[in-house]
């Protein structure tokens, strides 16, 4: 019977985890289980990761988490998309919007087909949604007197990860009844048929449990290294290979970005993460084909347009990426979630979403005995396989249509050998055919057809979606969904306050939960 | 609308409140705040709801008088108040409590001439300087007002912890097909008081929030009269209203 789980490692992975399971399993409810995480205290956590879907709305509210008390004690602020510049050529006023909005009519009709009659100078962000107007204009997606993690525009967060890790910490162990250990795992002890049966810890004790969960980062202790699962490279398909990252302190009388913004480089890109007393700016790099001199000179220039002179003060550190995962995730007893799992570079902030879906799973799905674990553990690694492969996928198509040639890299990237089989199938049929829920194969997939669209139109990809227009009422449908993007535009922009105005009021105010 | 005036017995010794009372101030208030001791009247009179600050999203507890902005069915053309009750806190104008730097707490009112005279009706000041008893009962009015005001939220914090309060939909139909969905109104949820635990309910009960809670949620039925109030004479009158508690956002 499984009812004494342990969490090697905490950091978001771990306590995610530990949240989920420890709220639906407590002790009142109709199976407790026993969660116990262990953490180093001399292993630091990754320290970055700063961006998140909104996903995490649904995981905070249903481990019980107040978003007030999150926004005020994590740094928070809110997240509408992604802004993507300079990814299609290499000019710096040409821009695009990943926003979490899903067009206008998204569940009666596609408007891929009927945007372009109006206007050519239009973005097709703009044309079927205005999510992006509001984050250009500096807008909240939502007010004071709003609930609770309900939006009037979809958002998800931008967060200070550490402090992050300790707001859950806090939550598991004050609310949640999760035990705390912190030690040092020496060694991990597994039984003739290859199950783990405990952890000894440096003080030579042994924490014993029936599921033991990885979250011990990119070591992968448990999955990688003690069960032997071989991880995957997939550095052929997305070549950067370090990032530089820096903090720039700012103040709260300063306005932050509603949005991620991502400024394509020579030979990478740079993440700009506006948090309520730091920007998160760092530049993710190939160093095959851009030296660490030129990056550290492109993050300076960046820093410096932004904050003129900052760049001098701040420290950069480099992180090493390795884009890839594990051949399988949940191997008998074992369940790696976050690093261990796998990584890939942040360029649409996968690795926080990914987690949440694994430990969502784990919890939705908690085996009550070995015989249930073995069909659970094939259906997870099955769900979570194809969700590595999305995203693999989702994230070269954001440079494997660029029409940038400034640097091998950009060349590099458009090469068909770069490419999954499946992208390549589907960036054919994406020529005629607009990109539809139907493509995809999971019921909970990672990404909606939308967001390719988004990435598709916004990287001027050569396509026609001419002939998936319908009838004449489909044409009049067509034509009031988008008209009603600029209604909306016109009333929200009157109603909504600045991003950094309802950041001031919630930590003055508070939201209310109803 | 004009500040409000510090009232003092040397600037203010003749003036004088006309009467009888009328409403006019109120005629495009939509609601006000109720107090804990007028609640029997309200519950009995008219739709009292929640409603949230727009610069905090604090919530306060109202009467309502309209499901429009800036109006009141209940103010007739004269300034007479159309219902059998009127709530305290549009009794007491053109008085009011200072806000303003080291006048906290002090009578300050509005010099509007519907309501002040320095000849007819009810003097302020006699003739020593000293407040009335008509003052007297203004000022006891107004010390009302600043504490009903606090317990009423103190009950109001009670139902937000205890997640009793729900969000309403009010949805108007008109005879020519158009309608309207009011948004922002609030009320408690009869389902969430039923299954409150024990000690939760006891806790509720000592402190008068429970009764309040049971009173607001009963006190929805009377948006029916509103709605006759205003179909009185339109040409497009109300056909259906439907109060329900708000199942999306």
């Amino acid at each position: 019977m499984i009812k004494d789980i342990l969490i090697v490692g905490g950091g978001t992975a771990g306590w995610i985890t530990a949240a989920r399971l420890a709220k639906k399993y407590g002790p009142e409810s109709s199976r407790p289980v026993s969660v116990t995480l262990i953490e180093s205290p001399n292993i630091k956590t990754i320290g970055v990761g700063e961006g998140t879907w909104p996903s995490l709305r649904e995981t905070l509210e249903a481990i019980g988490v107040s978003e007030t008390e999150f926004i005020r004690d994590c740094g928070a602020t809110f997240k509408q998309g992604g802004k993507f510049v300079s990814w299609v050529h290499d000019d710096p006023d040409e821009y695009y919007y990943h926003p979490f909005n899903l067009p206008a009519g998204h569940h009666e009709i596609n408007l891929a087909g009927y945007w372009k009659s109006d206007n050519e100078a239009t973005a097709f962000a703009d044309a079927v949604d205005c999510q992006a107007r509001l984050c250009e204009a500096g807008l909240a997606p939502k007010k004071i007197t709003t609930p609770e993690f309900k939006a009037i525009s979809n958002y998800a967060y931008h967060l200070d990860t550490n402090r992050f890790g300790e707001f859950l910490r806090n939550i598991c162990k004050d609310k949640l009844g999760v035990t705390h250990i912190e030690a040092d795992v020496e060694q991990v002890n597994c039984a003739d048929d290859g199950y783990i049966t405990s952890v000894s810890l440096a003080d030579d004790s042994t924490v014993s449990a029936d599921l033991f969960i990885d979250c011990t980062g990119g070591r992968s202790l448990l999955l990688g290294q003690t069960l032997g699962v071989k991880f995957k490279s997939c550095q052929d398909v997305l070549f950067v290979d370090h990032a530089l990252a820096a903090q720039v302190p700012h103040d709260d009388s300063v306005p932050v970005a509603c949005h991620t913004i991502a400024t394509a480089q020579a030979a990478g890109w740079i993440w700009d993460i506006g948090l309520q007393y730091r920007r998160g700016i760092g530049h993710v790099y190939s160093s095959a084909h851009i030296s660490d001199e030129e990056v550290e000179a492109n993050l300076r220039r960046y820093i410096n347009a932004i904050e003129p002179n900052k760049a001098d003060d701040l420290t950069f550190r480099k992180i090493p990426i390795k884009n890839g995962y594990r051949e399988q995730f949940w191997v008998k007893n074992c369940v790696a979630v976050g690093l261990s799992a796998g990584f890939v570079e942040p360029l649409e902030a996968s690795a926080i979403m990914l987690l949440e879906s694994a430990a969502k799973m784990i919890t939705e799905r908690l085996p009550v005995d070995r015989e249930s674990m073995m069909t659970v553990s094939k259906m997870f690694n099955r769900a979570i396989s194809e969700r590595w492969e999305r995203i693999v996928d989702f994230l070269k198509l954001h440079y494997a249509i660029t029409k940038r040639t400034d640097n091998e890299f950009w060349i590099d990237n458009t090469r068909p050998e770069g490419m999954s089989d499946t992208l390549k199938e589907m960036l054919a049929m994406w020529r005629h055919l607009p990109p539809d829920e139907l493509d995809f194969v999971t019921t909970s997939n990672v990404f909606p057809a939308a967001s390719y669209l988004y990435v598709l139109l916004g990287m001027q990809y050569s396509c026609d979606y001419g002939g998936s227009m319908g009838d004449k009422r489909a044409l009049s449908t067509a034509k009031k969904y988008l008209a009603s993007t600029d209604h909306a535009y016109n009333r929200l922009v009157t109603e909504l306050p600045s991003h950094r105005a309802l950041l001031n009021a919630v930590c003055e105010h508070g939201m209310q939960p109803v | 609308m004009e500040d409000a005036t510090l009232l003092s017995p040397e600037a203010h010794s003749d003036l004088r409140r006309r009467s009888p009372y009328r409403y006019l101030h109120a005629k495009e208030m939509a609601f006000c705040p109720v107090m804990p001791g007028e609640l029997d009247h309200v519950f009995a009179n008219f739709p009292v709801v929640f409603v949230k600050d727009a610069e905090t999203g604090a919530f306060s507890c109202v009467a309502l008088f309209s499901l429009d902005e800036k109006e009141n069915l209940f103010v007739a053309k004269d300034g007479a108040w159309m219902a059998t009750y009127a709530p305290e806190a549009l009794r007491v104008y053109p008085f009011s409590v200072g806000t303003t730097d080291g006048e906290n707490g002090s009578v300050c009112f509005i010099d509007d001439p519907d309501y002040c005279s320095y000849s007819v009706g009810e003097k302020v000041f006699d003739d020593s300087g000293k407040p009335t008893l008509f003052l007297e009962t203004i000022n006891r009015q107004l010390a009302i007002l600043v504490a009903g005001e606090r317990q009423i939220a103190g009950h109001i914090a009670q139902l937000v912890e205890h997640r009793v309060l729900t969000e309403l939909a009010v949805v108007t139909k008109r005879k020519s097909g158009k309608s309207n969905r009011l948004q922002g109104i609030y009320t408690t949820d009869r389902n969430a008081l039923t299954t409150l635990d024990d000690s939760t309910v006891v806790e509720l009960h000592r402190s008068g929030a429970l009764a309040f809670a049971f009173g607001c949620g009963a006190s929805i039925v009377h948006i029916t009269n509103l709605v006759q109030r205003k179909n009185l004479g339109a040409e497009d009158p109300i056909v259906s209203v439907d109060a329900a508690e708000s199942t999306t956002q």
